[in-house]
């Protein structure tokens, strides 16, 4: 539960597998990138498993919402629904109408954000008659996908933003092993808490923040709307879908140190 | 498993008389041949007649002996009688098969010219000859040219094997071959490989098409044993004459080091004064090859001549390595046979016959690591029969200068290390099966007695065989993942044939069994030097390494700053420990047989230091056994002399531990078998160990040990518990997660095409390969783990990257107390251990499940936030 300055009401953030869950009605999912397997497919290689596998994710969730007497009002989708940045293929516009889909016979409202991949997401979003925005708000929160800052998710009815973009993903290691999670970041930027979305894409291994002060790395400014200094004081959080248990494990700073 | 295969014997041949052989010759040949030559030669003296009496013949001799000649004589004066007679008929009467282009087109050239002189006597004497064409093709042949001799057939046909495979099913072809009366397969020693076993079947599959039983002509280097390479040669159930010639190069072999020892000096100066002594030889002599290991250190040599010694070194100086380009390597080769060029520096690709002109000397920078292929390298030197071949082994570190002693008294000694023929491979099976249903329709039972006659496939089970068919003919419905069938195989009537009308393209485009690899280039990222080029690392290191991770490459320590596009930017001049494992340039394992030889080594000098035999008379012993120069002996025994009194002097009957407590906890096996057979035993018993404590553990491998590394190591449970009977259990579960097989399935899925390197002319990027490789792996581990492929990539780390069957050796040894053990634990790692701590970890044994990992992470995190806090609150 998060207090808020400006609601009187506290707003209930719950971690689930890659997404949040807020006040137990809105779902907020990230970067699903559609199509970032299809086009390696249409080059005839790599099998387009990614809709099946997201479908898959998706049914677990719903699943755990049923049992859990978990009616949605909304889902917001926070942006880089497609990854293509050309024109759309026949079966891209197939696959994605098809998670569009299955996501409006489980909830009335979806709404979509637009990320720097979704160019051409307008002819979807009309066919089916979405809302393409910006960034939206929803009592203290706003939703944005992350690389662009809008006018109006600074101000100060705002207490919480929550964005994409990132795919952040934390490598653990102790002297002899080391693996990479998935992970959300939760920290303070301008008064507001901010919580990064790792990517839905079960395909998408996420980028890994220990290289975050690596300069050469990420050569262009201003990726993301948080500057690297400012995200190692952010909290990691990895959620593990096996225990449904989320784990904290502090700065990141003292992480990638 | 393997059974035992029958040990084949065959006959000797001896010479023959030389008016025996002038008595079958045209006039014309032997007119031509003794305005060329005085003399037969010793190999045209055992093989000239045989061939001519059609008879299976292996020739074994030394390079510049005239082995080809040999081979060809018999067939040109067949050709050239039958020409006289004008009864050449349109058809192919011998097929020529060699595994290198380069050696392919000098053979052709060597072919034209003496058919031109014989056709020119021949027209001074007004005789008239039809004409004998000569065909050459490689993958280089273009279309126009193969269309040519569709036309007007070769009578010689001159290929490499993955081009003859390709012949092979190609109809108008294969008319060419039905009359095919001999094969020669040259530079057979170097087909100890998949390619080997690919071609065994193309030759059993050529003589199925021929209506005449073609004489098989085998041509080798010095090669060991002669027996199962002949074998190899004919097949299941055939003669064969196998003929040695006696007379042997001479090679003046020398092992040099850089500076009087070894230990004494600093890395500096080690390294300048092994410079120095390379620039010395050079200017010494006047053309001369380097071998290196690797290609990275190819170019690493040159890169320090030219720093260091920039005047001696301008055009003079070039690399040929297999990761250069045709068109590059074919430049070297033609200035080096012009003698422009003063040195090559080369890693394996100079081996092989190809002609080079005249060199002087061959340096082994760093052991070659089997005597074989030692003095096949040194045998480049002085190419012509009766010249010396001057080779000189320059060695780099104490362990090196063991290794590379031994070896040369191998050379000296002319003991030949012993080939290893991979066998029952499955993916080349699923290769060739394919191939052989686009050729015709096959019966099932005609199919498999065919491949049973290949050597490779002798113990080939009827139930592997099953299962490959089940495979190409699409049971395993791989559909959904694009893996298509690829026969039509009807199971009524026990058929088999093509299946689709894209079959042959596929076919042609994706055929071979080298494995692509793609590699990024490392180049120093700091200030000093930035830019500039210290090697090539495997592309998929780049998915394991994080900044700040330090590794090996080229035995230099490099930490990682970041990567851009195909280049990782490093920085050089690290003092901390590798953090990260650097198998991925596999080296070349040092042969089972020249290990045991340092085994004997070590045991006699051993005894002598228990004798208490004295300095001088230990040096002396050591002179005379490894036929070294003084500097060397006293090198060696001093760093025996370290090693006898820090611990005991691990030999053929004592296997050593060591039990070090450093950073971590360290058990170093002094297991000097060399690598192959210590990947497979210290992969099992890091198996073993992790199982026990739940952790992982890591794994550093060499030649001469292994070490495991855990914050547990019951090691005695894990010996108890490991023997010849389990091991192949305990290995197939060790290394079912392992990035090795991994990375051999994705090669194998390659070759038996179930991932299509080419498809409707689209080259496909070793990445996505392994993409797809990476999706398909988890699919048929779900489907059935006897799925013949993911079985091939298990048996070709089992048998042919590890060694199995010498590790089983190895086990039984030590249960029969032919080798003790004896654990110590030390202070700090003893001599013979430093190079392998060193080194680093090869391997992570994953043991540990990801998600136990992350919640044993966390508590760690939980427990220093719980100080933390416990602290504040103090305060």
């Amino acid at each position: 539960m998060i207090k808020t300055k400006n609601n009187k009401d506290k707003i209930k953030i719950e971690f689930l597998n890659d997404c949040l869950l807020i006040d137990n009605c809105v779902l907020v999912l990230g970067d699903f990138h559609l199509g970032h397997g299809e086009s390696i497919a249409a080059v005839g290689l790599f099998p387009n498993i990614q809709t099946k596998e997201i479908l898959k994710k998706l049914n677990d969730l719903f699943y755990l919402f049923f049992s859990k007497n978990i009616h949605l009002k909304k889902i917001i989708i926070i942006g880089d629904f497609k990854h293509e940045f050309g024109s759309i293929l026949d079966s891209e516009w197939r696959e994605s109408l098809k998670i569009i889909d299955y996501l409006s016979k489980k909830c009335k409202e979806i709404i979509l954000i637009k990320g720097n991949h979704d160019n051409i997401l307008k002819p979807i979003a009309k066919k089916r008659n979405l809302k393409l925005l910006d960034f939206y708000k929803y009592k203290g929160v706003c939703f944005l996908h992350g690389n662009k800052l809008y006018g109006g998710c600074l101000e100060k009815e705002i207490d919480i933003l929550i964005t994409g973009h990132l795919h952040p993903a934390i490598s653990l290691s102790d002297n002899y092993k080391k693996e990479k999670y998935k992970c959300f970041l939760r920290g303070k930027w301008k008064k507001k808490i901010v919580h990064v979305l790792p990517s839905f894409n079960p395909l998408n291994f996420g980028y890994d923040l220990a290289k975050i002060g690596e300069k050469e790395v990420r050569n262009y400014d201003g990726f993301f709307i948080i500057e690297d200094k400012k995200l190692k004081n952010f909290e990691i959080i990895i959620y593990n879908n096996k225990d449904k248990k989320k784990y904290d494990f502090g700065k990141l700073k003292k992480l990638i140190s | 498993m393997q059974t035992e295969q029958k040990k084949q014997r065959y006959e000797r041949a001896t010479p023959n008389k030389f008016l025996e052989i002038v008595k079958i010759l045209d006039p014309l040949v032997k007119e031509w041949f003794f305005s060329k030559f005085n003399d037969f030669s010793e190999s045209q003296l055992y093989g000239v007649m045989n061939i001519h009496s059609r008879k299976n013949i292996l020739i074994s001799a030394p390079t510049g002996s005239g082995k080809t000649l040999t081979s060809f004589l018999s067939i040109l004066n067949y050709l050239v009688k039958l020409s006289r007679k004008q009864e050449l008929e349109n058809k192919i009467y011998c097929v020529y098969s060699s595994p290198l282009k380069a050696l392919n087109n000098d053979i052709f050239v060597n072919l034209m010219r003496p058919l031109s002189e014989i056709e020119d006597i021949a027209k001074s004497k007004d005789i008239k000859l039809q004409k004998i064409r000569i065909g050459l093709r490689t993958g280089d042949t273009i279309n126009s040219q193969k269309t040519k001799m569709l036309k007007n057939p070769p009578h010689i046909y001159i290929t490499t094997p993955e081009s003859l495979a390709i012949s092979l099913t190609t109809k108008k072809f294969i008319e060419l071959f039905y009359g095919v009366e001999f094969i020669i397969v040259d530079e057979i020693h170097s087909l100890g490989n998949k390619r080997g076993v690919y071609l065994s079947i193309s030759l059993e599959r050529l003589e199925n098409i021929s209506k005449i039983t073609p004489t098989r002509i085998g041509l080798s280097a010095t090669v060991a044993p002669l027996d199962e390479v002949a074998n190899f040669l004919v097949g299941m159930e055939r003669d064969c004459i196998i003929a040695e010639t006696q007379a042997r190069k001479k090679a003046e072999i020398k092992v040099l080091t850089g500076v009087g020892d070894l230990i004494d000096t600093t890395k500096y100066d080690l390294h300048s004064s092994l410079y120095s002594l390379i620039d010395k030889l050079i200017q010494e002599h006047k053309t001369t090859i380097i071998f290196t290991n690797t290609r990275a250190a190819t170019e690493r040599v040159i890169n320090h001549l030219k720093e260091m010694f920039p005047k001696n070194y301008l055009e003079n100086i070039g690399a040929h390595h297999s990761a250069l380009s045709k068109e590059y390597r074919f430049n070297i080769e033609e200035r080096l046979r012009k003698g422009e060029l003063k040195v090559v520096v080369t890693s394996t690709s100079l081996e092989l016959g190809i002609d080079i002109g005249y060199i002087d000397l061959v340096i082994l920078l760093g052991s070659p690591k089997s005597s074989a292929r030692a003095l096949q390298r040194i045998g480049r030197a002085g190419h012509k029969l009766h010249d010396t071949s001057k080779g000189r082994f320059v060695v780099v570190d104490r362990d090196d200068l063991v290794e590379s002693a031994i070896l040369a008294k191998e050379c000296i000694e002319k003991k030949i290390d012993r080939v290893y023929i991979p066998k029952n491979c499955l993916d080349v099976l699923s290769q060739q099966i394919y191939g052989m249903a686009i050729q015709k329709i096959w019966d099932r039972e005609d199919m498999f007695s065919l491949i049973k006659k290949s050597y490779c496939y002798s113990q080939l089970t009827k139930e592997d065989f099953l299962s490959v068919l089940s495979y190409l003919s699409g049971e395993y419905a791989l559909e959904h993942r694009n893996v298509y069938a690829k026969i039509w195989y009807d199971k009524e009537t026990k058929q088999i044939g093509k299946r689709g009308k894209l079959a042959r393209v596929i076919y042609m485009t994706n055929i071979g069994t080298i494995p692509e690899e793609s590699f990024v280039t490392v180049v120093i990222g700091g200030d000093e030097k930035k830019g500039s080029k210290v090697g090539v690392i495997d592309e998929r290191f780049l998915e394991k390494i994080k900044p700040g991770d330090v590794f090996v490459l080229g035995g230099k320590k490099y930490q990682f700053m970041y990567s851009k596009g195909m280049k990782v930017y490093v920085k050089g001049g690290i003092k901390k420990n590798p953090t990260i494992p650097s198998w991925f340039s596999e080296m070349l394992p040092l042969s089972f047989d020249s290990a045991m030889q340092i085994q004997r080594f070590r045991k006699l000098l051993n005894e002598k230091f228990e004798n208490k035999l004295g300095k001088e008379k230990i040096i002396k012993f050591i002179k005379e056994y490894l036929y070294c120069e003084y500097p060397v002996a006293l090198s060696i025994y001093r760093y025996f002399y370290e090693q006898y009194n820090y611990l005991k002097i691990p030999h053929e009957n004592r296997l050593l531990i060591e039990i070090y407590h450093g950073k971590k906890n360290y058990a170093i096996f002094h297991s000097l078998y060399g690598r192959r057979v210590n990947d497979a035993l210290s992969r099992a018993l890091g198996y073993l160990i992790g199982q026990k404590v739940g952790r992982d553990i890591e794994i550093g491998i060499n030649d001469n040990g292994f070490f495991l590394a855990g914050e547990q190591l019951p090691i005695d449970k894990a010996l108890e518990i490991l023997n010849s009977e389990n091991l192949n259990e305990i290995l197939n579960e060790a290394i079912s997660k392992t990035e090795v097989l991994k990375r051999r399935f994705r090669h194998c899925a390659a070759r038996s095409l179930m991932i299509l390197r080419n498809y409707k002319g689209r080259k496909k990027s070793v990445g996505k390969q392994q993409m797809k490789s990476f999706f398909l792996l988890s699919a048929i581990n779900k489907i059935s783990k006897d799925f013949p492929i993911l079985k091939e990539a298990r048996r070709e780390v089992l048998e042919d990257l590890m060694d199995i069957e010498k590790a089983k050796l190895v086990l039984d040894w030590l249960k029969e107390n032919k080798v003790n053990i004896e654990k110590i634990n030390t202070k700090l790692p003893s001599p013979f251990a430093v190079n392998l701590i060193l080194q680093g970890y090869s391997d992570l044994m994953r043991i540990e499940d990801k998600i136990e990992f992350l919640k044993r992470m966390h508590a760690e995190v939980m427990k220093e936030i719980i100080k933390k806090k416990n602290l504040k609150k103090s305060k």
